[in-house]
């Protein structure tokens, strides 16, 4: 299990589109996603877009990322590249 | 979150109640923009099934948005078709699939209700985000949800299949088009926010003996699509999830119910007071069934026949001059040559898609209704005029036009009739030549001109409740003015006896019809007033038909001379509580 902090920097945050490329990232692994965000009730499973969505991270907001399962490095390796490049929205 | 699943609780609330009676049935809750479903809960060796028709509305919804997406794209670009894609995700979204196939496995939900449920409960999360952007994006799931219940439901063939026995519909409020929507004869008992003692919806509900109970805040957050209740009408209570002793008690009473019902159906007695004088009862309808069962129960014929109730069934479009004629014609058949007094639409401009503009004001109560509308609206209202018109050779019908305020709306109502007349004529189609037409009284301004406006109607008919809310300017689901809508008010009796006067001085024939003609106190006025013919619902003249053979003509007279002379709604309401029969009424909340 791998469990890393990020802070989301794109403009709009985890909005829906945000929220549908992370979603469509997550479910091509084996692996267990859960998200969680400080303050925010309890962790959401980060191949649902509705618990992405109900997350309601914000732009600055910091997401705890939580992957466990065989694939759990590629899988971390590439969620975290997709928020590093602002989920590809160039803003 | 998964608690509330299975909550079985038992609760009392209490409202008032607006239409007597009880029902035990299974609730319904009412939201106009959900597809209306009936199947609420399966059985077990169903399960399968059911299962397969949720995957079967999955898929053709997943098809749906597929092609919706193609299409987006090719109008705006694949950039902004990503919408679709979350609608898509959303509809695949294993957390939200799994809730719903846990319900229906686990505790037998049709899956109808469970998506219903199983959104609900998400849309219950998005709602108490603070941020507006997040909050907003239930939205998203509110069109998935509704893409997958019209696809079960109509994979189910409309609404066939097992039905609950007595649907209970709960909802804030019920207009009429949204009650016509709902099979009647489906519908056991209503569980409203927002119902005056004067709503259309109360009208309704009493006719059909529909227990209805009002005044409960936020009900349709307490009570869930398939809990059993009990509604009891009587006492204003709502039960859910009763216990078995509570329900065992309610089916004795409702036992019991039933035998009263019964034996009062069988009376049919003449309605005379003791003292000698007539009065004929009628009933007010929207049905045409229900003039065969007033006759039978002793009516006179039909004082009221809502026409705009049939119209509001057939939204999408107008009903065509046939279609009414049928109706007309089978009411005109069951009344033969008692009269049928048929009200030409009476709703308001926006409140049918046909009787549309874009310069629809806030409030129709105020604007275009009645045969203002009709008259702006001319093409529907001649199908309307012919329809009767041809329906009147088979029956005695007449005419009545809703909410005229001037005698120039009368003349104008009676040309189109003549007109009307002409073209049948021309056309060699028979109609009734010396058919009546009256107007309804329900703007004071109507009261005020009565003598003219007699010089050119047969007959008037009273709409009390109009009356009522226009001459006390109080609107009839308003709480914080219901104390002010009140029939014994003194400008709404001195209404009443100037009508009495002018229509026995010009010897025309008035009618009353509204909800006070239900009223066994108000009744015991109007017939001191010198009424005599008074319409109400079906469920009522068995009960009047017995308050007028118990009171006395002459008595009522002077009592009601006396009321006359009192200035205070206050004095009024002491003067009828120590002389009237049937005081309870005025305690009645």
């Amino acid at each position: 299990m791998i469990r890393r902090v990020v802070r989301i920097e794109n403009e709009l945050g985890l909005h829906a589109r945000a929220a549908a490329r992370l979603v469509k990232l997550t479910s091509r692994f084996e692996a267990q996603i859960t998200l969680s965000r400080v303050n925010s009730p309890g962790p959401v499973d980060g191949k649902s877009i509705l618990g992405v969505m109900l997350l309601a991270a914000a732009f600055g907001t910091d997401v705890e990322i939580t992957v466990d399962g065989p694939d759990e490095q590629d899988a971390m390796a590439e969620i975290l590249r997709l928020v590093e490049k602002k989920f590809n929205e160039g803003r | 979150m998964k608690q509330h699943l299975f909550e079985t609780q038992s609760i009392k609330l209490t409202g008032s109640g607006l239409s007597p009676g009880i029902v035990i049935g299974t609730a319904y809750k009412v939201e106009p923009a959900i597809p209306t479903f009936y199947r609420i809960s399966i059985q077990k060796e169903d399960v399968p099934r059911e299962l397969h028709r949720l995957d079967l509305a999955v898929e053709k919804s997943r098809v749906q948005l597929r092609d919706i997406k193609l299409r987006f794209e090719k109008l705006v670009g694949k950039d902004h078709a990503y919408m679709i894609d979350v609608h898509l995700m959303i509809l695949e979204d294993p957390r939200f699939l799994d809730d719903i196939r846990s319900s229906i496995v686990r505790v037998l939900h049709s899956p109808e209700r469970a998506v219903r449920e199983t959104a609900a409960r998400w849309l219950a999360l998005y709602r108490s985000l603070d941020d507006p952007f997040f909050r907003e994006r239930g939205s998203e799931l509110r069109d998935v949800e509704q893409r997958l219940l019209s696809n079960l439901v109509e994979s189910n063939g409309g609404n066939q299949g097992k039905l609950p026995d007595s649907l209970v519909l709960i909802a804030p409020e019920v207009n009429l088009s949204l009650l016509a929507e709902y099979q009647l004869e489906r519908v056991g008992g209503l569980v409203l926010t927002k119902a005056g003692r004067a709503s259309h919806v109360t009208i309704i509900a009493r006719s059909y003996h529909v227990p209805l109970v009002s005044g409960i805040e936020g009900i349709e957050a307490v009570i869930q699509t398939g809990d059993t209740v009990i509604v009891d009408g009587y006492e204003g209570v709502v039960w859910k999830n009763p216990a078995s002793n509570t329900v065992k008690r309610y089916q004795m009473r409702l036992h019991a119910d039933l035998g009263r019902r019964h034996a009062q159906s069988m009376d049919k007695s003449p309605s005379v007071t003791r003292d000698g004088r007539q009065v004929e009862l009628y009933v007010n309808t929207e049905v045409e069934v229900e003039a065969a069962a007033g006759i039978r129960h002793g009516a006179e014929g039909i004082g009221l026949f809502r026409s705009e109730f049939m119209f509001m069934k057939h939204k999408a479009r107008l009903m065509t001059e046939d279609e009414q004629f049928e109706v007309y014609r089978r009411l005109a058949e069951s009344v033969g040559t008692r009269p049928a007094i048929l009200r030409t639409l009476d709703i308001g401009e926006g409140r049918h898609p046909v009787f549309s503009s874009d310069s629809i004001s806030e409030d129709p109560s105020l604007g275009l209704r009645g045969i203002r509308l009709s008259l702006k609206y001319p093409v529907p209202f001649r199908s309307q005029l012919r329809a009767i018109l041809r329906a009147s050779a088979f029956g005695n019908l007449k005419i009545v036009f809703p909410m005229v305020t001037s005698v120039d709306e009368l003349l104008q109502g009676r040309r189109a009739i003549d007109e009307a007349k002409a073209e049948l004529s021309a056309q060699g189609v028979g109609f009734k030549a010396d058919l009546e037409i009256g107007a309804m009284l329900e703007v004071p301004a109507a009261i005020l001109t009565l003598d003219a406006i007699l010089n050119h109607a047969d007959f008037v008919a009273v709409g009390t409740n109009d009356l009522i809310q226009y001459t006390l300017a109080a609107g009839r689901t308003n709480d914080e003015v219901d104390y002010l809508f009140n029939p014994l008010h003194p400008a709404v009796l001195s209404s009443l006896q100037r009508v009495a006067e002018v229509g026995s001085r010009k010897n025309k024939r008035v009618y009353i019809c509204g909800e006070v003609a239900s009223n066994p106190l108000y009744v015991y006025v109007l017939v001191g007033l010198g009424f005599q013919h008074l319409s109400m619902a079906l469920s009522s003249i068995g009960d009047i038909r017995k308050v007028i053979r118990e009171m006395e003509f002459e008595r009522a007279v002077l009592d009601v001379c006396a009321l006359l002379e009192l200035p205070t709604l206050e004095e009024i309401s002491r003067f009828a509580r120590e002389n009237f029969p049937h005081p309870e009424i005025l305690a009645a909340p």
